[in-house]
């Protein structure tokens, strides 16, 4: 990805703006180094940061092809990398012993490329598109440690070696995003092949600007009591704290249900798009009457 | 990088390397440098949280070896304050000679290289038997060692869903490979079986002052279960209850005890055990509770609460999960032959109860948790 015009810190911020991201001094760096140095990027945070946005806002700023792996328990390379058509293989079996082929000619035919099923991560590798594709393996803490040393693998050279064809090697790198919900700790041998950035809860102003960019049609006030209130929840101590897809949601909720100010019955009615635990929810109605009463109160 | 790797980051050679790179496609701009030395040195949360203020301090002289102490004593072992050789020098020097390092390893009793070592040495084997309130701060850090060799074979890891065997799915993969013996033709049908998966594992640790000159053998235990996965949930209680997964979990062994003393407030305070299970029971029912989840309580069973709501809870816990096993450091002391009125109250809903005054009691629950957690 060198060859794309993003010859400065402020140059990757100001694209990643244009797309509807704000990014952190910090994270226009980290992209900025990966770009250069054509490095992974491992971004970790809690549910609802924005990691994952992160690769979509990329993929349109490049104007290149969002490749989305997603992880999960059980993952391996038949899922990942690439699998084989076994029905139609068994029926380009049966249907040349049926017009009496020769043997041979059936085996050099049973694993041809029109068999192949290419999965993200081969997918990823072997394209031919113009500009390089974003490869965003998601959420890789959900998957397990032999994965993680199959992605250690591709990660380091970017080629894959199918026995049956042979070895593809990626003509045009493409840009990697992993993410972590960090579940579980991600192995240090991944980890030092990347570049890492820790996405925290943004803060009140950061907030306010990026609930203004995706949601403009709400009203100033209404946005920053909103914030404010999201600020004070997340010093609860919760199960779950809200992420910024969270504020989001509610905003648009409250927009949707034509509300123009917010008051604790408002809270209580439309809790369901902020807290997603019964327990939450319910130490939330608790502190009714401490400080995140005192914030729907202010006229701030 | 030294510095860095002295105050516990994992600084590599290849983290030096990725950070000399990124340096050079930098300006001159001190937040830009600083933000590209702390993307590629950092690998997790606590080094990116801390990287800021030892960036500040390493290159501001004059407050470099005050911060330095200050950090360094605030993320010890808690235990290294007892008879440790924490002198007035024990701070980071600035380039510390060859000799002198070696010195420094010596003052510094509880190096990386020592403690790993000390798993050879007979001390473990000496720990095995011996009592755990007798323990001396050296013996604690040898039983965090021992502690991890002892749940080894407990090790939970996550697993692929099948592997091959004679189970009822079909592995078509395999049926095709040896087909392209005979030309194609499948004339041997392979077979997956799915793999044994494993159960959630929660442990609610007894932090009160009658289970204070046990914390050698608790605290030990609940850092070595850093490695046991995105499914067990660890609690401590004494009044209140305070869960710690995510300090186990994300923080270095060695500061994490100091992070747990820190948040418990009420550390070495009364016991509750009915009043805590009933807070878990509220709360986490829904998260954590249900049939496939072991839960491991680790108490003497002192309890000051009301006995009636410790036997309510103790009935509706055991209602929800598959096995309770209770660790009682007392319950193989001859001297206390009446048992705790609470652990005899709840005799009936826990499934095992296993004495666990020394090493030697502990491995015995490493192999009872390698029975009961896979399915």
């Amino acid at each position: 990805m060198k060859d794309l015009d993003m010859s400065s810190i402020d140059a990757v911020e100001r694209a990643l703006m244009d797309v509807g991201y704000i990014p952190e001094r910090s994270l226009s760096t980290a992209i900025f180094l990966a770009l250069r140095l054509e490095k992974p990027l491992f971004l970790e945070g809690e549910p609802g940061v924005g990691k994952t946005d992160v690769a979509v806002r990329l993929s349109k700023v490049f104007n290149s092809r969002l490749i989305r792996l997603q992880c999960y328990e059980g993952l391996d390379a038949s899922s990942a990398l690439y699998d084989w058509d076994y029905p139609k293989q068994l029926l380009f079996i049966r249907m040349h012993e049926a017009y009496q082929m020769e043997k041979e000619a059936i085996a050099k035919g049973l694993y041809h490329e029109r068999f192949l099923i290419r999965r993200p991560l081969l997918e990823a590798i072997w394209n031919e598109d113009i500009r390089p594709p974003i490869l965003l393996i998601d959420e890789l803490d959900r998957s397990d440690e032999e994965f993680e040393a199959f992605l250690l693998e591709i990660l380091s050279d970017f080629q894959v070696t199918i026995p049956e064809i042979g070895t593809i090697k990626a003509k045009k790198r493409p840009f990697v995003v992993i993410t972590s919900n960090r579940s579980r700790d991600v192995h240090d041998a991944l980890k030092r092949r990347c570049l890492y950035h820790w996405i925290d809860y943004p803060g009140l102003e950061k907030e306010y600007h990026i609930l203004m960019v995706h949601v403009p049609e709400i009203e100033e006030h209404l946005a920053k009591k909103l914030v404010s209130l999201i600020q004070g929840i997340r010093k609860l101590d919760l199960l779950k704290k809200p992420g910024i897809s969270e504020t989001i949601d509610w905003a648009r909720s409250l927009l949707e249900l034509g509300k123009v100010e917010i008051t604790w019955e408002v809270v209580e009615e439309t809790i369901g798009c902020v807290l997603k635990y019964k327990e939450d929810q319910r130490l939330l109605k608790e502190s009714k009457e401490g400080f995140l009463g005192e914030i729907i109160k202010s006229d701030r | 990088m030294r510095f860095l790797r002295e105050v516990g980051f994992k600084a590599s050679q290849s983290h030096m390397i990725n950070a000399i790179e990124a340096i050079k496609e930098m300006g001159l701009e001190r937040a830009d440098v600083k933000n590209a030395l702390k993307v590629t040195v950092c690998s997790n949360q606590w080094e990116w949280s801390s990287f800021d203020r030892l960036f500040e301090a390493y290159f501001n002289d004059l407050k470099r070896k005050e911060a330095t102490q200050n950090l360094s004593k605030t993320l010890q072992v808690n235990d290294l304050k007892e008879g440790q050789e924490i002198t007035e020098e024990k701070d980071l020097p600035s380039q510390p000679k060859e000799e002198e390092g070696h010195q420094q390893n010596d003052k510094k009793t509880l190096s990386a290289i020592s403690i790993a070592a000390g798993l050879g040495y007979s001390p473990v084997s000496f720990l095995v038997k011996k009592e755990i309130q007798n323990y001396s701060p050296e013996d604690i850090q040898m039983a965090q060692l021992a502690m991890r060799h002892i749940m080894e074979p407990f090790k939970i890891q996550k697993t692929r869903r099948h592997k091959k065997g004679n189970g009822k799915f079909w592995d078509m993969k395999s049926t095709l490979r040896d087909a392209m013996k005979h030309y194609g033709w499948p004339m041997r049908l392979y077979y997956m079986e799915k793999k044994r998966r494993l159960r959630r594992m929660i442990i609610i640790a007894d932090v009160s002052g009658s289970m204070q000159r046990y914390n050698g053998m608790v605290i030990p235990f609940l850092l070595s279960l850093k490695g046991v996965g995105p499914k067990a949930e660890v609690f401590v209680f004494s009044t209140k209850v305070r869960r710690i997964t995510e300090i186990i979990r994300h923080i270095p062994l060695d500061k994490a005890l100091k992070k747990i003393i820190a948040d418990v407030q009420d550390w070495s305070g009364g016991t509750r055990i009915g009043e805590s299970l009933m807070y878990i029971n509220k709360y986490y029912e829904k998260k954590l509770l249900n049939k496939r989840a072991v839960v491991l309580i680790i108490s003497d069973g002192w309890d000051l609460g009301a006995k009636p709501l410790l036997v309510k809870e103790m009935k509706f816990l055991r209602s929800r999960v598959g096995n309770i096993i209770w660790l009682n450091p007392i319950a193989g002391d001859p001297s206390l032959q009446i048992m705790s009125q609470a652990v005899k109250l709840c005799m009936e809903y826990i499934d095992y109860h296993i004495p666990a005054a020394s090493l030697m009691d502990l491995s015995k629950v490493g192999s009872l948790l390698k029975k009961l957690m896979s399915y």
